[in-house]
């Protein structure tokens, strides 16, 4: 059963994937303009550059063509996925992962404290469900969820950075870093990704810790919590033991499913804090019309994302008996 | 002294902003090795009073009267009292026992736990309880370590019985325990029951709005109408005879493989709604000797010469001597 | 009984009815126009200009009136577009069932597993910056949640027994999808619909602020992003971010509120034992 189920969550990751490189593929080439105004613009780029791109990539050949030259670009190590017009001659695929692991660093973290302080307010509020506190702490996680969270980050950032001076206003490490004991280094990296971080978090606890009341509620009011109060467990036994880990499963497919809010959300968080991840990246790509760099972003944004909730779902799989 | 001996027992629920009585003044009780059966429709309060004799309503709800188990006051006890109480004397096999185990945890697991919140033995003991409690309602003892969806209904029901039997207690409430079953597997559980009072000497409280169940497995049997007492008589005398309006309409209600089609009857009119109950005798709209009291009048329960006690104006001796 | 969540209803139908106010009657609520130069530049709040004026010296307030105009048009059209487009899809995918239900929740649940922003970045970074861009691309990253959604409503009331007596009495599909499965996905068509506004205001900011909006366009995301692109918040120029940022969270309130108010009205269990 376990096998089964991983090998068909596998299989339908593969599926998605390869969608996405088809749609990668022909969404420039249904837009008005050649791929090669877009790719290989020699008016962008130096004319022999031009001209070697347009060959690598079959740019004026037909489609067919073109896509099996686009799928071996990708297929192969590393990828080459084309030239930027902004970090030219830097290819788009040694851009991208300079900058990627920052982005990796903030969501990764931001995804692990959002989820567990979503989950913990979650358990708290279902189990006082209906009281003063429900209502209260409902209302300020909606409240956050529903605001526009990059412009949260702005206030945070003007009222903690420019005003308090207490965190600094950009940037993910300071500039003279290299050659600091690892600790310096390691806190200074924790303060610059903090105030990105804490704004990623308060925007999106909510889409956990509401789910988590829910399911909760749900789960509080199921025989086999009547029977283990029954049995004379307190509540908090009762809670945690039982009911909390009963709602944690659909926990683990959201987690899954929320990530690609989450990699939404850093792009633009990044842009608020100038904090060079993926997200300022697809800014400065969007300021300067660099297609190339951009279609290299959706792919390689999508497939950390496809592969990211194929993670969660092989977690899952190792978590809920019933799939065992 | 009876086992347990309910007083003047009144149980409201907390609707919203107003408090709506689900139980009125009912009065019973259970000698050791008895069976009672708590008979009635679907909101007459049966459900709520076995809860509330394990102190598991929910916090809102008010519980006026008295409880008494083996001569200890269950209604006054608070929290900690109440958890070191439940299971030992009284436990539960829930209605719907296909929910009263936890989907995600083993349901030897769960039985090993209701062993260990009351007695410090150390888990090898308890796992050996649970294998015997397994043998002895009739389950491989080598299914221990299975979780519940890796059950059949039956199965899960005899499950369920055994963890009520544990800690050994002087009785079980049943709630509707073959409602979900066919009479095959119901057949098997009422044959279990029978063989463990006779063997372990424990008495039952089966609640149930089937009384074709109770007749197999009851000595006693009170019959409840909208959350009020109608009629407690033993067994035998309620079947053979049954005196309230109510029970008699029960009672015939219930078709018999030998007898004569044309007495099967319904109940006219609709199942009282605790919501708007009229006044007087809360059965006066359905019931074919209804006279002027009865509408008036609430009957207090009268308790008559062979040991049963009935509700309704028609057995009052002053009425009896007076008219009607 | 129904008071404490009548009065959050009341509240959000307050704050989305205020917004479609101004942004309605925007000329005659400012004195200033948009794009009219009435102060110093980068002046913070005073009684001349409430909410302190931009670097040209142009007033906020006006922006932010006028701008509600854009962002609600975007709001309110994206919330219908993916709303209907989704409702469609979900009722005829949990309806017929089989290879079109399978088909249809393929191309959902792709749309669904990518990041909706590189998404929308692509989409809008070739269709040029424009109002117009901005209301197409949300829409086709929108549309999926509510078909989802949809479709696991209409695949559990096709179950019910009411669509069983609908077929015995010899109802063909057409009769029960009309009859009997629409009406009920009504208050849930209606929560999300309502929902999706919040979803499309936000979005649109964030489009703007990226820069895939029409930066001559006068929204509460494209005073954001000049905000953002001029760096008011590091030369301490708050109230700029403030204004319109505040106005998308409150709408998005409202609408969040509205929606709890129509989802509470059919989910007892939540509203509290």
């Amino acid at each position: 059963m376990n096998r089964g189920y991983l090998v068909r969550r596998a299989f339908y990751a593969f599926v998605t994937f390869l969608i996405v490189l088809v749609l990668n593929f022909i969404i420039p080439r249904l837009m008005p303009g050649s791929p090669v105004q877009y790719f290989a613009n020699p008016k962008i780029l130096p004319s022999i550059e031009a001209k070697l791109l347009t060959q690598r990539f079959g740019l004026d050949k037909p489609v067919w063509d073109q896509f099996l030259l686009y799928i071996t670009g990708v297929f192969r190590w590393p990828p080459d996925l084309g030239v930027s017009y902004t970090y030219y001659p830097a290819p788009v695929w040694s851009v991208i992962m300079n900058y990627l692991p920052w982005t990796l660093l903030l969501v990764g973290s931001a995804t692990v404290v959002t989820a567990v302080v979503g989950i913990l307010v979650g358990i708290w509020i279902g189990s006082k469900q209906g009281t003063k506190t429900d209502t209260v702490v409902t209302s300020v996680s909606l409240f956050f969820w529903t605001m526009p969270f990059f412009w949260l980050g702005a206030i945070l950032l003007w009222f903690f950075s420019i005003y308090l001076h207490v965190f600094p206003a950009g940037g993910a490490e300071s500039t003279n870093l290299s050659g600091m004991p690892i600790l310096n280094q390691v806190a200074d990296i924790a303060e610059h990704a903090f105030l990105p971080g804490l704004t990623l978090t308060l925007a999106a606890f909510a889409g956990y810790s509401l789910i988590m009341r829910n399911t909760i509620v749900e789960e509080l009011g199921q025989d086999y919590v009547t029977i283990a109060t029954a049995k004379g467990l307190s509540h908090r036994a009762v809670l945690f033991r039982h009911a909390a880990r009963n709602a944690l499963l659909p926990m683990i497919t959201l987690i899954g499913l929320n990530l690609g809010y989450v990699v939404s959300g850093a792009l633009l968080v990044e842009v608020v804090f100038s904090y060079p991840g993926v997200g300022w990246l697809t800014y400065q790509a969007v300021l300067s019309h660099d297609y190339p760099l951009l279609q290299g972003l959706f792919l390689v944004l999508s497939v950390a994302v496809i592969i990211a909730n194929f993670l969660a779902d092989v977690v899952y799989s190792f978590v809920d008996p019933r799939i065992k | 002294m009876a086992l347990l001996e309910v007083r003047g027992l009144c149980i409201d629920y907390k609707l919203q902003n107003r408090y709506l009585r689900a139980v009125d003044n009912v009065a019973f009780q259970i000698d050791e090795g008895e069976v009672l059966g708590l008979a009635g429709e679907s909101g007459s309060g049966k459900s709520t009073i076995a809860h509330s004799i394990l102190k598991i309503l929910p916090r809102s709800a008010r519980v006026s009267g008295s409880i008494l188990i083996d001569g200890t006051e269950v209604v006054k006890m608070d929290d900690r009292e109440a958890r070191a109480y439940r299971w030992k004397v009284v436990s539960l096999v829930p209605q719907g026992s296909m929910n009263a185990f936890d989907p995600v945890i083993t349901i030897g697991s769960q039985i090993v736990e209701s062993i260990r919140i009351h007695r410090n033995v150390d888990k090898a003991d308890a796992w050996r309880r649970t294998r015997e409690l397994f043998s002895l309602v009739g389950i491989p003892e080598g299914r221990a370590k299975g979780y519940p969806h890796e059950f059949s209904g039956g199965m899960k029901q005899r499950a369920a019985i055994a963890m009520a039997l544990s800690l050994n207690p002087k009785l079980v409430i049943l709630d509707e325990p073959t409602t979900a079953l066919d009479v095959v597997i119901q057949r098997q559980v009422l044959g279990l029951l029978a063989r463990l009072r006779r063997e372990l000497g424990i008495s039952f409280l089966f609640v149930t709005h089937d009384l074709s169940v109770l007749s197999e497995i009851a000595t006693k049997v009170a019959v409840m109408y909208a959350g009020r007492l109608a009629e407690i008589s033993n067994s035998e005398t309620l079947f053979a005879s049954p005196r309230h309006p109510y029970s008699r309409a029960l009672i015939h209600a219930i078709p018999t493989l030998s007898g004569d089609l044309s007495l099967v009857r319904s109940i006219p009119g609709v199942p009282a709604n605790i919501l708007n109950l009229p006044p007087g005798c809360k059965f006066h709209p359905r019931c074919p000797y209804v006279f002027d009291r009865c509408r008036k009048e609430e009957p207090q329960l009268l308790h008559m010469d062979d040991g049963s006690s009935i509700a309704c104006h028609l057995f009052d001796r002053r009425e009896k001597n007076g008219g009607e | 009984m129904r008071l404490p969540r009548d009065r959050r209803v009341l509240v959000g139908i307050s704050i989305l009815g205020f917004f479609t106010f101004v942004a309605i009657f925007a000329p005659f609520l400012t004195p200033y126009g948009p794009h009219q130069v009435s102060g110093p530049p980068y002046s913070s709040p005073s009684f001349q200009h409430w909410m302190g004026t931009d670097e040209l010296g142009e007033d906020i307030m006006s922006q932010v009136i006028f701008g509600a105009r854009i962002s609600l048009t975007v709001g309110f059209s994206v919330a219908l577009a993916a709303t209907l487009i989704g409702s469609l899809v979900g009722l005829v995918s949990g309806f017929y069932r089989g290879a079109v239900d399978e088909a249809l929740m393929r191309l959902t649940d792709v749309v669904l597993i990518l990041p909706s922003l590189p998404l929308a970045v692509i989409l809008a970074a070739y269709l040029g910056p424009s109002v117009q861009t901005i209301i197409e691309v949300l829409t086709v990253t929108g549309w999926p949640l509510v078909a989802r959604v949809v479709r696991s409503q209409t695949l559990s009331l096709r179950e019910r027994p009411f669509v069983d007596a609908e077929r015995v009495i010899g109802a063909g599909n057409a009769r029960i999808m009309f009859r009997v499965i629409i009406p009920n996905l009504l208050s849930l068509i209606a929560a999300n619909a309502v929902l999706a506004i919040t979803a499309a205001v936000v979005g649109e900011a964030g489009l703007d602020f990226i820069g895939l909006g029409n930066p001559s366009v006068v929204s509460w995301g494209t005073m954001l992003y000049w905000s953002q692109n001029l760096n008011a918040i590091l030369r301490g120029a708050w109230w700029w971010m403030l204004a319109p940022g505040l106005c998308i969270a409150l709408v998005g309130l409202g609408a969040v509120l509205i929606s709890i108010g129509i989802e509470n009205i059919f989910n007892p269990r939540l509203r509290g034992r």
